[in-house]
């Protein structure tokens, strides 16, 4: 798939890879619709993108809101068209700072899967049927190596991202020989606010640019098999 | 759209809200060839079809087309019924009440002149800038937010259109077809309510293609006598140039998805002599002897009697003494009508020995006669 001239919906697109993979997008010439909950990081982000020529859109609302999948998808194919590419990268880590997993709040579990799990489900099941009558399409759920590796204190987010993996398999195999693809993506560590928020006092010289882990995942978007788990590895910034 | 014969005897029940599955919905299987009929599920129906056989849905997306809104200090309900540019929207006003209350039994909303303001769910400001000629109940509101302001609005205010059969309150996402696309459709396409994602995938693996346009499907019902009988009203379309090849190069029957459907592939071919693509407009209304050079046979949802142009529009794919007859046994055995309900295939030799009658109706097919209704409206 070429991205120029198609429409892509990107969530938790106010900063960090999000953004960075909206500005990518737009960049290669795909209409972006950027879903945050913050309006005016949001609001700030689209209009450097416009004023770099691209096109793009802001809909503050939550992910993990049951309510917000109908404003979000109906909102963004008014103003920009049918969408061929969802990107679900909106993420909450759950309770910060990590705590362990017999520690942590009922409801922040709760939280991670509202967030991490059905609202990617929602958005995904509400989008996918029509990507699949065009017979082309792209669903990416952003999901971590705590989706397979069971890392002290990382218990709510990691046993969300394995939840979205799972799902990200099953939609594939549902979807066979409709040219939809689906498939989830490991970023990698970047230096981001979330990153940050979990580990407060890692080196950001160690941690990947989000740019430049945004430009493998448009890579990974023009040709990534369905059903498939990509990691991002080492990137050079 | 399979109707309740028009004779009182056993009246279709509706189906009271939307069902947990709507793939379980029942199937009436008539063949207009055979002249006899089944009962089925819709499960069914990748195995009544042939490979080559091509489904067109109707992709619109249902808005949240009710608006709660005040004139003059009285509330009223505002239904949209066609975007008319950027900003601005045809609407017919429905006086105090709710959905509770038929359509028809609403009292009449206050006068709406050119230039009246009116306040829309708190937030929204628009003026009347044009009455319909035809009722005084149909008006554009120009609308002073524009563009995605205007859509994040009208997302927050509004709800879809709910119906008085309803047990409880609509919400959204109970009116989305599985393949919602553009927000286009003030009520839901309902004839394709029951294919779901599990459906459409054994329609895959059959080897039965599902094709999209986009039609703007209307309001079912104003409350107002006058604009009801102009129903349905002008509504726009717009069909992918990879639809039009899928239905001229499919080898089997082209099957339209509810009378959206066929409004807009026999519209569209009517107004260019053949098939194309592209965004067009179609008042055509289809009654009974017209010749269809596009569609085959009709996947439609179940009607009541009374909504007359439903009724027509089937009179054109099939002998009315086998609907007249197909209908009284629906009612009788009792399927489910409305936007929930159960479904009806009509196809000619779904149910005898299909590779006899694959010469399908042929979009290269010249048109013989046909009877079209126009359809003035505002």
């Amino acid at each position: 798939m070429t991205l120029n001239n198609r429409t892509a919906l990107i969530t938790g697109a106010s900063r960090g890879l999000g953004r960075a993979l909206a500005e990518r997008l737009a960049a290669d010439g795909a209409r972006v619709v950027l879903v945050a909950r913050g309006r005016e990081a949001l609001d700030e982000v689209v209009a450097g993108i416009r004023s770099r020529g691209g096109e793009a859109w802001g809909i503050a609302e939550d992910v993990g809101d049951p309510g917000a999948v109908e404003r979000i998808a109906g909102r963004a194919a008014a103003l920009a068209g049918p969408i061929d590419v969802l990107v679900n990268n909106a993420s909450t880590l759950g309770a910060v700072p990590l705590p362990a997993l017999a520690d942590a709040p009922v409801g922040s579990l709760e939280r991670a899967f509202a967030v991490n799990v059905f609202g990617p489900y929602r958005l995904t099941r509400r989008l996918l049927g029509a990507m699949a009558l065009s017979g082309e399409g792209v669903v990416v759920n952003i999901s971590s190596d705590a989706a397979v590796e069971a890392y002290p204190t990382w218990g709510a987010y990691g046993a969300s991202k394995a939840a979205l993996d799972h799902l990200t398999r099953t939609f594939a195999a549902e979807l066979e020989g409709a040219g939809v693809r689906v498939f989830s993506v490991d970023p990698g560590e970047m230096n981001t606010a979330m990153h940050a928020a979990a580990i407060p006092d890692a080196d950001p010289s160690t941690l990947a640019a989000p740019s430049a882990v945004a430009a493998r995942v448009a890579e990974m978007i023009r040709s990534a098999p369905g059903g498939a788990r990509l990691q991002v590895g080492e990137v050079t910034s | 759209m399979i109707a309740a014969q028009r004779a009182p005897s056993p009246t279709l029940l509706a189906e009271s809200g939307p069902r947990a599955r709507p793939e379980h919905g029942r199937l009436l299987v008539v063949d207009t060839h055979a002249r006899r009929w089944r009962d089925l599920t819709m499960a069914a129906l990748p195995a009544l079809l042939e490979p080559g056989d091509l489904l067109v849905v109707n992709d619109a997306a249902t808005l949240p087309a009710s608006l709660s809104a005040t004139v003059d200090g009285r509330a009223i309900e505002l239904r949209l019924v066609a975007r008319a540019g950027e900003g601005r929207w045809w609407v017919v006003a429905f006086g105090e009440g709710d959905w509770r209350e038929d359509t028809d039994t609403r009292p009449a909303p206050p006068a709406m002149p050119a230039g009246a303001l009116i306040a829309v769910g708190g937030t929204l400001r628009a003026h009347v800038g044009a009455v319909s000629e035809r009722s005084s109940r149909l008006v554009r509101l120009d609308f002073e937010a524009r563009g995605a302001e205007l859509w994040e609005a009208l997302y927050a205010i509004g709800r879809p259109i709910q119906y008085s059969y309803l047990e409880r309150p609509l919400a959204l996402g109970a009116v989305q077809t599985a393949y919602a696309g553009r927000p286009w459709a003030v009520e839901m396409p309902s004839a394709g309510y029951g294919l779901r994602h599990g459906v459409l995938a054994a329609l895959r693996a059959r080897g039965v293609g599902v094709a999209r346009l986009t039609h703007a499907a209307g309001l079912s019902a104003t409350g107002d006598p006058a604009l009801d009988a102009l129903l349905p009203l002008p509504e726009r379309y717009d069909i992918p140039q990879a639809t039009v090849d899928a239905v001229m190069s499919t080898p089997g029957r082209v099957i339209a998805v509810g009378t959206s459907v066929v409004r807009a592939l026999e519209g569209a071919a009517r107004t260019h002599g053949r098939l194309v693509a592209g965004a067009g407009c179609t008042d055509l209304v289809l009654r009974r002897g017209a010749s269809l050079s596009v569609v085959d046979g009709l996947l439609t949802g179940m009607h009541e009697a009374g909504e007359s142009s439903h009724y027509d529009l089937l009179e054109a794919v099939a002998p009315p003494s086998l609907l007249a007859a197909a209908s009284a046994h629906a009612a009788s055995a009792g399927y489910r009508a409305h936007e929930f309900g159960d479904a009806a295939l009509v196809l000619p030799g779904v149910l005898g020995a299909p590779q006899a009658l694959r010469a399908k109706a042929s979009v290269n097919r010249p048109s013989a006669a046909v009877s079209i209704g126009s359809n003035p409206a505002a």
